[in-house]
C-alpha cells in the first residue's frame, strides 16, 4: 500500500465511523475500526 | 494495573521516537493500535465508543490538516516565485547581526504571528525564513518551536485563554492575571533558550541585554492589556511590544544607520510580503466582522464505558469557521499573492504545478501520522485512560502536587498538540485538585494554561508541521530531543514558582481560595 492510498483511505474510514457514531450501526462502526487498524498495520510495509 | 496500561500508549510513542528513533508515522501507528487494544480490552470501551472516539479524533485531525496543507502550499508558492528571497534580503538590510536576526525572528516575530493566527502558522512561516537566511535546520526548528511557545496561551486571539476560563468557570480577567505571572517566567526562559540554541552559554550572556528588558516591557504590556480587559488582544499586543522593544535596543546598541535602499528582485518588498500581510489583515477583519455563523461542525452522542466513564454529547465538535479558521485565510492570502505575481509579469503555470506537487509530497506522511496521533489522544480521553493517569499522579504526589502540576499541562499538549485541548482535558482537573488542597484555584488554573502553552512545542501536530516546513520529515525524533529538555526545565521552574505562590507567598488572586 502506498502512502497516498493510505491517506486517501482515511476519507471513507472517517465517514464510516461518523455515520456509525450517530446511527449506532455496529457493523459499519466495526468495519471502519478494522479498516483503520489495517491502514495502521500497513505502515510497516508501506512504500513511498 | 490500569494506570500502567493507561500510560502504555504514551510510553510506546516516546520509546519509538526517542529511543528506537523510528519515524513518527510508524511510532504513531504503534501507539494508536496499542490505545485501541487497551481501551477495548481493559477500559470497557465497546465498538460504538471506539467509533465515536476515533471519528472525533479524525474530525480534529481534519481541522489541523487543513491548516497544514494550506500553509505548506503558501510556503511553496512564495518560495517558487522567489518572494521569500526578497523578504530575506531585506531582513539582512535591516538587521545585519545574525544572532539578533535569529532571536528576533524565533522568539518575537513568531510570537506576533501566534498572537494573530496561531495553530502552527508561526512555525510554518518563520522556520523556512530562518533556514533561507542560512541558519541550521534543526536549530531553526527548535528555536521557533520553543521561542513562540510562551505566547500560545494568549495567542490565536485568545482561544486557549477562553477555554481555561470556560472549563473552570472562573473569572476570566483574574485567571489572566494568574497566567501572566507564569507567562513572564516562560517568556524569559524561552528567550534565553533561543540564545542557547544559537550559540550556547556565551550567547545566553550576550542575549541578556535583549531578553531581560524586552521581557519586562512585554510583562508590563500584558498586565495592562489584561487590566483593560482586551482579552483577545493580549497575545498580539504583548508580542508586538516585544518586537518593537528588541528592535529599538538593537538600533541603540548597534547603530546600524538608516538603510539606503530596500532590496527588490522581480517583486518589491511590499509585494513579496503581501500574502503575509493579507493573513494579518484578514484575521483581524474576520474577528471584527463576526462571521462565525458560517461554520462546519460534527455531532456526537454521549456514551458510557463499562467502567462507568461518562463521555458527554457533542453538538458542535471540531467547528471549522469558514471565516475564522486559518486555512481559508491562508488560501485567500495565497490567491492574493498569485494575483500580484500575475500583475508583476512573473506568472508561470509550470511553477504552480510544481507548487501543488510539492505540497502533496510534503503532506502525505504528515497527514497519516497526524490522524494516528490525534485518534490515539481521543481514544485515551474518551476511554478514561487520561483521567486514570491524572488521578494516580495527583494521589501519589499529594501536598507536593503543585510542583508537578505543570507536567499535566505539558502532557495534555504533548498528547493532543493543542493548548486548548490540554485545557479541556486538565483545566477542570487542576482546579479540582487546588480545591481539594485548599489552595488558590486561579493560580493552579493559570499554571495549567501556561504549562500547556509551552507544551505545545512538543505537540505532534506542531512537530510534524515543523518537520514538514524544514525538510526534516522522518527526523522527528531529533526535533523531539532538541525540544524536550528546555520544556521540562521550564515546567520544573514553573512548578517551583507555583509552590511558592501557593504555600509560601499565599498569593490571593480572584478573592477566593
Amino acid at each position: 500500500m502506498t502512502k497516498k492510498l493510505a491517506a486517501s483511505l482515511f476519507i471513507p474510514i472517517f465517514f464510516m465511523l461518523y455515520f456509525a457514531s450517530n446511527s449506532g450501526d455496529r457493523i459499519l462502526g466495526t468495519s471502519g475500526i478494522l479498516l483503520f487498524i489495517i491502514v495502521a498495520i500497513t505502515q510497516f510495509t508501506t512504500k513511498k | 494495573m490500569h494506570t500502567l496500561l493507561a500510560f502504555l500508549p504514551l510510553l510506546i510513542l516516546l520509546t519509538c521516537l526517542l529511543v528506537l528513533k523510528m519515524t513518527a508515522g510508524k511510532s504513531g501507528a504503534l501507539s494508536v493500535l496499542s490505545s485501541i487494544v487497551i481501551a477495548y480490552g481493559f477500559f470497557g470501551m465497546d465498538t460504538n465508543g471506539l467509533a465515536i472516539a476515533m471519528s472525533k479524533g479524525m474530525s480534529l485531525a481534519l481541522y489541523v490538516l487543513l491548516i497544514i496543507w494550506s500553509a505548506v502550499f503558501l510556503y511553496h508558492l512564495v518560495y517558487e516565485f522567489q518572494a521569500i528571497d526578497v523578504i530575506n534580503q531585506n531582513i539582512l538590510i535591516f538587521i545585519k547581526d545574525p544572532f539578533t536576526q535569529f532571536l528576533l525572528l524565533a522568539w518575537l516575530f513568531s510570537s506576533v504571528l501566534q498572537g494573530i493566527a496561531g495553530f502552527g502558522v508561526p512555525v510554518i512561516i518563520v522556520v523556512p525564513i530562518l533556514i533561507h537566511l542560512g541558519f541550521d535546520r534543526l536549530s531553526s526548528v527548535a528555536a521557533v518551536l520553543l521561542g513562540h511557545s510562551w505566547s500560545v496561551s494568549f495567542g490565536s486571539m485568545g482561544s486557549s485563554f477562553f477555554t481555561i476560563s470556560l472549563v473552570t468557570n472562573l473569572n476570566q480577567q483574574s485567571i489572566g492575571y494568574a497566567m501572566g505571572i507564569f507567562d513572564a517566567l516562560a517568556m524569559v526562559m524561552m528567550g534565553l533558550t533561543v540564545c542557547y540554541i544559537y550559540g550556547g552559554l556565551k550567547y545566553v550572556k550576550k542575549g541578556l541585554i535583549y531578553v531581560i528588558p524586552t521581557s519586562l516591557v512585554m510583562t508590563a504590556v500584558m498586565f495592562t492589556v489584561l487590566y483593560l480587559n482586551l482579552v483577545s488582544l493580549v497575545g498580539l499586543l504583548t508580542a508586538l511590544s516585544g518586537l518593537l522593544t528588541m528592535f529599538s535596543i538593537y538600533t541603540i546598541k548597534e547603530k546600524p544607520g538608516k538603510p539606503e535602499k530596500l532590496y527588490a528582485g522581480d517583486l518589491t518588498l511590499g509585494k513579496a510580503l503581501l500574502p503575509y500581510t493579507s493573513i494579518i489583515i484578514l484575521s483581524l477583519l474576520f474577528q471584527v466582522l463576526k462571521l462565525g455563523k458560517y461554520r462546519i461542525s460534527f455531532q456526537y452522542p454521549s456514551f458510557v464505558t463499562d467502567l462507568g466513564h461518562v463521555v458527554a454529547q457533542e453538538t458542535a465538535y471540531s467547528t471549522i469557521k469558514i471565516f475564522g479558521h486559518p486555512a481559508p485565510i491562508i488560501i485567500m492570502s495565497a490567491l492574493a499573492g498569485m494575483l500580484v505575481y500575475k500583475q508583476s509579469g512573473i506568472w508561470n503555470t509550470q511553477k504552480i504545478k510544481t507548487v501543488i506537487n510539492r505540497t502533496i509530497d510534503k503532506n502525505i506522511g504528515t497527514t497519516i501520522t497526524l490522524v494516528f496521533l490525534i485518534t490515539m489522544a481521543l481514544v485515551m480521553m474518551d476511554s478514561g485512560m487520561t483521567n486514570t493517569l491524572a488521578l494516580k499522579v495527583s494521589e501519589v504526589t499529594g501536598g507536593l502536587y503543585p510542583l508537578f502540576a505543570p507536567l499535566f499541562g505539558v502532557l495534555g499538549s504533548f498528547i493532543t498538540g493543542s493548548n486548548t485541548n490540554s485545557n479541556v482535558i486538565f483545566g477542570k482537573f487542576q482546579m479540582s485538585v487546588a480545591t481539594a488542597l485548599g489552595v488558590n484555584s486561579y493560580i493552579m488554573s493559570g499554571l495549567q494554561s501556561i504549562s500547556g502553552s509551552i507544551g505545545v512545542s512538543l505537540g505532534p501536530t506542531t512537530i510534524l508541521m515543523a518537520a514538514s516546513a524544514s525538510g526534516l520529515t522522518g527526523h522527528e525524533s531529533q526535533i523531539y530531543k532538541s525540544v524536550i529538555k528546555p520544556v521540562l526545565l521550564t515546567a520544573l521552574l514553573m512548578g517551583l514558582l507555583n509552590y511558592l505562590l501557593l504555600f509560601v507567598i499565599k498569593l490571593n488572586i480572584g478573592g477566593v481560595l
